[in-house]
This record gives structure tokens, sequence and C-alpha cells, in this order.
């Protein structure tokens, strides 16, 4: 686990709040749409950066067992 | 050090232009409203004193609140300057100046524009059916705008800030 950034763990939870607190206010605008996309754009940020940690991880383990 | 200072930057001016765009939500039902009662003046002013166009508009500018008194005051100058301008161009022309510093949005310029083309052309009944019509329109906008604002004022205050946030977190 060298190398392995702890702080990635809180700025997913931090922008979990923060997604839920915009769909929140924006539902009791009555804005379901725009609450959807801000869900979604949500999701895709913290797929972008798991996605990074993965390749990261992949690498190791292709490392790890000499594959290719 | 730096860091946490720009953050607080980005946070504050997102929460600034969430305000800012709440503000002009806040703000155009009570400048509907003052304009309603503008109206109003002019109508009576234009009814019952008689007094001429350009006067009542000046009465009108004295009397009503401070940031529709522009709209009446530029036309009644335009009047006074004798420039051979007719009362709905000169009604045009202060609108066109008062627009862009207002929180109207554009189909209240509407109405007031197609007021304007009755201002000054006919006989008082005329023209207070004119005003009236105006009245009722800005009456039935000032309800939408309110509505509008009771929806829209406290989104746009929490989502600017929250905007900010967010943009910190990701950069972070």
């Amino acid at each position: 686990m060298t190398g392995f950034d702890i702080s990635i763990v809180f700025k997913i939870v931090g922008l979990g709040i923060l997604v839920g607190a915009a769909q929140y206010i924006l539902k009791c605008a009555n804005k379901e749409e725009y609450a959807f996309i801000a869900t979604l754009a949500g999701l895709g940020i913290v797929l972008f950066w798991v996605v990074q940690l993965l390749g990261v991880f992949f690498e190791q383990v292709k490392s790890v067992f000499k594959l290719f | 050090m730096l860091k946490i200072l720009a953050c607080l930057v980005i946070v504050s001016a997102g929460g600034i232009c969430g305000m800012l765009v709440a503000r002009g939500y806040s703000l155009r039902p009570v400048e509907l409203r003052s304009l309603k009662s503008a109206l109003q003046m002019l109508e009576t002013e234009i009814t019952y004193a008689a007094t001429p166009l350009a006067e009542a508009l000046g009465l009108v500018a004295e009397r009503t609140d401070y940031r529709l008194a522009p709209l009446f005051e530029e036309t009644r100058q335009e009047l006074l300057s004798m420039s051979g301008c007719t009362a709905k161009e000169a009604w045009e022309k202060a609108l066109l100046k008062f627009y862009p510093r207002s929180s109207l949005v554009g189909c209240d310029i509407s109405i007031l524009r197609s007021l304007g083309g009755a201002l000054g052309i006919s006989d008082s009944s005329g023209q207070s059916k004119h005003l009236k019509l105006a009245m009722e329109q800005i009456g039935a906008e000032l309800e939408k705008a309110e509505a509008d604002a009771l929806q829209h004022v406290k989104l746009w205050n929490y989502l600017g800030f929250l905007g900010g946030l967010v943009i910190v977190l990701i950069f972070y």
C-alpha cells in the first residue's frame, strides 16, 4: 500500500456530501432534472478519480505477477 | 497557507456570484411593484389633474422609487429638450438606457414599450385605458415574479457557495 494517498477518500466523501446538499436544494426548488444532472456530474468526477487509482492498481498487479 | 487563501477566495467568489443572481430575482418583484404604483400615479396625474405629460412624468419621478425614477426623469428631459421627438420615441430612448441597470426582464420591458406607443397621443381616457392595461399586465408579471423569487432566491444563495466548494474540492 505504499504511495496510496488517504486524502482521496476524504475528497470523495466531501464531494458526496456537497452533491447530496445540491440535490436536496434543487429538489426543494422543483428542479428534479438539474438535481439528476448534479448527481450524475458528481458520479462522473468520482469515477474519474477512481479509474485513475484502478489504473495504478492494475499496473502494480501486472508488475507483481510479471504478466506480459 | 497560500492554498487555503486561494480556496477562501474561490468559495467567496462562488458565493458572491450566487448572491448576485439571487439579488436579480429578489429585486424584480420590488421594481415591478413600484412600477405599478408609479403608473397609477401617472394615470391619476393624466386623468384627474390633466397635467401635461412632461410635468406629470417629473412629478412621478420625484415620488417614485429611486430605482425607477431615471426612466421617468429621462423621458421628461428628452421631451423638454425640444429635440422634436414624440413621447413614444422619448419613452423608448429612456427605456433603452434604463433597461440594463434594472432587474426587469424582456417581457416587462415589452409591456412598457407597448405602453409608450399610447403615451401623449390620445385624450386622457384613452391614455388611462392603456395605463390600466399596462398595470394589469404588470400585476400578472408581479405574481409570477414573486413565485419565481420565492423559489430561486434561496436556491441561488446556496448554489453559489456549493459550486465554489465543489471547485475547491476538485482541484485541491
